[in-house]
């Protein structure tokens, strides 16, 4: 009898029941627990990493796509509707009016209380376009593609702050821990370059949206499909670049002996997350030099600059749509631009209508629509899905916090009308979807959920969203959880 | 007294359900009784007359239900009547057939033993012919047989079922007898017929469906959105008086459509669709009627044909040489390639032409160094419908490959070397509806010419940057800009 079977034996001999038992109390407990919550493992381990490898693989849509790609422009903080794309005249008439008790029963809003007085729009509209499109003043570059996009007016969603609508928007579920848009989307079709991730974010405005990077993170997906945040200044991407003193062929050399130890475990330990890791060093090597070339915006011409508003070296959403442009030319799948600064409730001069908002569309006016029309000239508009839209509206109130008379003007939160406008794609050109109320309280025809619209991008980038699932925590989950109609009015 | 009335309603309505335990009885009863002639289960015999006593005293309850049901009213009267007798000979046999088992067990004579036999048989017909008669008053008349296989309706007798006919002449159709009627008797007619009157409305004949039901009329001729039918087809699914009602096949958004421009139209039931007025929507919807694929593009009735499938050994080797080759979708064989610029384009093109000439209709060349010749190759791909050339070195000559690419919808030569007598070969392709030729040899001149030539082309030669002033630019199309 060797030493390790004799010191086996020795402790077996002196366990008794009372230790058995003693231990039974908290460890079957728990192990009955893992079961019956879900979180235990249920098949071999053969089954499970046989699993992962399939879920790495990119997928064939169900039916053929219209849009291949997809560039998300999300407003953080919720555009104010009645200023930019929800012409209601009416309003005006009622502009400083009390708000009357119909609107306000049974509601629960931000920051408003009692009675707040009703606010007029602060821009002028005008029809544009052969379709006559309402938008805004504010909006002159954009007023010219009104006969390139649809406009939805009668978005609505469940919730009324922001990081909760932004995860209900981005992710299909208003808490944390769904996988978002982006990263459904790159699980289902993979990615066309792979040299660069298939799911690219963006951040301007100064401040990343209030639901965190968990509106770009993947949730229970394999996080190889998680959104890589690109700065426009400085690395392109945080510690993807060599330190000094190390050279391309070291790094290299380490990234082999690293992924050999990786697949060794992976094939003990059948864990996906460590193909993620190995397929994350692979693709950080290859990003070395694929994202400062695709990043480095000095070499567009000059009319290029002046079309979108761009100063390189900076960061500003304008930087941002040009390099989203430069981005699906390369075949990135899913671009998501997160602009912060819209919640224009009017309690300082910053964040008023008639100065902040003023102030957000003049950095987004004209390099959005740079950005359609020069996706348009390079015959990329037609299959590259662009959706431009914050996470809920305003209200046609004003904002009175706290009781007060506020010096600036400003709207609340409000959940039941907001406008989003998408292009190309497969999507009409110069179509209104939908009618407000006189004031732009309550969508009265055509209501878009935020389930309804998830369901359209994914029904135009070829994928049956209740066919769509993913199995996590013991149940398949998809991205517009059990709800969700595809749009077909918008499909052109 | 209208309580009582009621409440006999009431029971009446666990008729449907109660039903069944007479049928499993009194089928239980004549398998136990042809099983206990077999040796191995001759020990169920006693269990016969208890069985059968069962299904008799179940059958009369059933019975006294079914006519409380009755009081209901909204059912045929022919098929009530067959029902009711039915089931009451049933009750009566079923009982006689137990009352002749006891005399049997006790006497055992030849003559009892046949009655007994015989009234057996006679019961299972009536049990058979109630069941049915009940099914047809619930789900209608053309329940059993709608999804009889067509081999099977030869067989019976039945008119082959031949799918949605299809108008021949649009403009001579009747509006209600070709068009509105279809969709009703489709949709609306299982619940609302001859035999079965819900809500005491029968949509099945004009006189009917003028008559209204027990919430007035169906319809206010020119005034759809004041119409209860129309109304109610909008109503959200869940509500309890949507029609058709949840968990039925629901109207398509196009036949709603067509209701709403029927009754907007006054409701006529003697009018031509000539004679009618139509919106341009209506009559893209209603030329589908006459044609399924009236609305689509040759192109899009080409890629739902669909093709042969591709050899998948040889997408493979493709594959492996870096070449992205994939479906359009899972469902398709339709396949889309692209050739990335540091490949070896024009052998990998020859491979791909040679393999793949039938199956190939997305085609991305971008930005590799393609010559003119190469080209040659893109001509086998005759489904070929989107061709992405920019950034090629390719000239007029290329275009020459092009001609016989009939599909071709969509065609990006932007950054190459094409110019206005290159785009002038592509005059014969009557499906070319996108060319984008941003930054080639291509003038605004060319690009109008090739326009008018073909009326559903559009050429973008790009926008024109002009600055106002620091905050402002005017992008215009190239061509418009003053």
């Amino acid at each position: 009898m060797n030493l390790l079977q004799e010191l086996q034996f020795r402790t077996l001999q002196r366990e008794t029941r009372r230790h058995f038992l003693k231990q039974c109390a908290h460890g079957l407990g728990s192990i009955a627990l893992g079961s019956l919550i879900g979180c235990g493992p249920t098949g071999s381990s053969e089954e499970m990493a046989s699993a992962a490898m399939n879920s790495l693989a990119a997928k064939l849509p169900h039916f053929a796509p219209k849009a291949k790609r997809i560039i998300y422009l999300h407003m953080a903080g919720a555009p104010s509707q009645l200023e930019l794309f929800d012409y209601k005249p009416e309003l005006g008439k009622l502009d400083g009016k009390d708000c009357p008790p119909s609107l306000l029963e049974g509601k629960k809003f931000a920051f408003i209380q009692g009675v707040p007085k009703m606010l007029g729009p602060q821009a002028e509209f005008k029809p544009r376009g052969e379709s006559g499109m309402m938008i805004s003043d504010w909006l002159p570059h954009f007023s010219t593609m009104a006969d390139d996009v649809t406009l939805i007016r009668t978005m609505h969603t469940d919730e009324f702050n922001h990081a909760p609508a932004q995860l209900l928007l981005q992710t299909g579920g208003s808490r944390l821990g769904r996988p978002s848009m982006g990263s459904w989307v790159t699980y289902g079709l993979g990615t066309d370059n792979e040299n660069l991730p298939g799911f690219m974010v963006l951040v301007s405005g100064g401040n990343t949206p209030d639901a965190g990077k968990s509106v770009w993170g993947s949730g229970f997906l394999p996080s190889v499909y998680q959104g890589v945040q690109c700065r426009s200044e400085g690395d392109p991407v945080l510690y993807v670049s060599n330190p000094e003193g190390m050279s391309g062929k070291l790094r290299r050399s380490t990234i082999d002996a690293i992924n050999k130890v990786n697949e060794k475990e992976y094939q003990e330990m059948g864990d996906p997350e460590i193909l993620t890791r190995i397929s994350q060093y692979e693709m950080s090597y290859r990003m070395q030099t694929s994202v400062p070339e695709v990043m480095d915006i000095k070499d567009e011409p000059a009319y290029i600059h002046d079309m979108y508003g761009t100063e390189p070296g900076k960061t500003s959403f304008a930087n941002n749509c040009l390099l989203a442009r430069r981005l699906v030319e390369q075949g990135v799948r899913f671009v998501q631009l997160f602009d912060w600064g819209w919640d224009t409730h009017g309690v300082s001069e910053g964040d008023s209508l008639e100065a902040g908002l003023r102030r957000k569309c003049l950095q987004v006016d004209r390099p959005m629509t740079a950005l359609i029309k020069d996706l348009k000239q390079r015959g990329l508009l037609d299959e590259t899905l662009v959706v431009w839209g914050g996470e809920f509206g305003r209200t046609p109130m004003q904002e009175n916090r706290g009781g007060k008379v506020w010096p600036f003007k400003g709207r609340d939160h409000h959940t039941e009308a907001f406008p989003i406008w998408m292009a190309g794609g497969g999507v009409k050109g110069g179509y209104t979807h939908g009618e407000t109320d006189e004031i732009g309280y309550y969508g009265i025809k055509d209501k878009v959920h935020v389930h309804d619209l998830q369901a359209t991008i994914m029904q135009l980038l070829g994928m049956d969203h209740e066919k769509f699932t993913y199995f996590a925590q013991g149940r398949d989950f998809r991205l517009t959880d059990v709800a969700g109609k595809v749009v077909h009015k918008i499909i052109a | 007294m209208e309580q009582s009335g009621d409440f006999i309603v009431f029971l009446g309505r666990f008729h449907p359900l109660f039903l069944h335990l007479p049928i499993g009885f009194l089928v239980l009863a004549v398998t136990l009784e042809l099983a206990s002639r077999t040796d191995k289960y001759v020990s169920l015999k006693p269990a016969v007359g208890f069985t059968l006593l069962l299904g008799a005293v179940s059958a009369l309850v059933a019975a006294i239900l079914g006519l409380m049901l009755a009081q209901d009213g909204g059912y045929s009267e022919d098929l009530l009547s067959l029902h009711k007798w039915l089931g009451i000979a049933l009750v009566i046999f079923s009982f006689g057939a137990w009352i002749l088992y006891e005399q049997k067990e006790r006497r055992q004579t030849a003559q009892l033993k046949k009655a007994y036999a015989g009234s057996l048989v006679l019961m299972m017909v009536f049990l058979g012919g109630a069941g049915h008669y009940g099914g047809s008053l619930t789900h209608g008349t053309t329940y059993l047989t709608q999804n009889m296989p067509n081999g099977l309706r030869k067989l019976v007798g039945l008119p082959v079922n031949e799918g949605p006919k299809l108008i021949t002449n649009l403009n001579e159709a009747e509006v209600f007898g070709d068009i509105i009627h279809p969709i009703l008797e489709t949709r609306c007619n299982s619940c609302h017929n001859e035999s079965k009157k819900k809500g005491e409305l029968q949509m099945h004949t004009v006189a009917a469906l003028m008559k209204g039901g027990e919430n007035g009329d169906v319809f206010v001729p020119g005034e759809p959105a004041n119409s209860t039918m129309i109304q109610r087809v909008h109503l959200p699914e869940a509500d309890e008086e949507h029609m058709p009602p949840k968990g039925k096949t629901q109207l398509t958004p196009e036949q709603i459509m067509l209701l709403e421009w029927w009754i907007g139209e006054g409701a006529p039931f003697d009018k031509k669709v000539a004679e009618v007025a139509k919106a341009a929507e209506i009559d893209a919807i209603l030329q589908t009627l006459a044609d399924p694929d009236a609305n689509k593009t040759e192109v899009e009735i080409l890629l739902a044909e669909g093709t042969l499938p591709p050899d998948l050994e040889k997408m493979n080797a493709l594959k492996s040489k870096g070449v992205m080759i994939k479906s359009l979708s899972n469902d398709s064989n339709w396949l889309q390639v692209t050739i990335d610029k540091n490949l070896p384009v024009a052998d990998l093109l020859a491979e791909l032409a040679a393999d793949f000439s039938e199956q190939v209709t997305w085609l991305d060349l971008k930005e590799t160094p393609l010559a003119d010749a190469d080209l040659a190759a893109v001509s086998n791909f005759k489904h070929l419908t989107r061709l992405r050339l920019e950034k090629t070195p390719i000239t007029d000559e290329a275009m020459d490959h092009l001609k016989g690419l009939n599909y071709l919808e969509f065609l990006n030569i932007y950054g190459s070397k094409v110019g206005d007598s290159g785009i002038e070969k592509l005059a014969g392709l009557r499906n070319l509806r996108r060319l984008y030729a941003w930054e080639s040899d291509v003038t605004i001149a060319g690009a109008k010419q090739l326009e008018e030539k073909m009326a559903q082309l559009e050429v973008n030669l790009g926008f024109e940057v002009q600055v106002l002033d620091s905050l402002t630019v005017q992008v215009l199309p190239v061509g418009q800009t003053e």
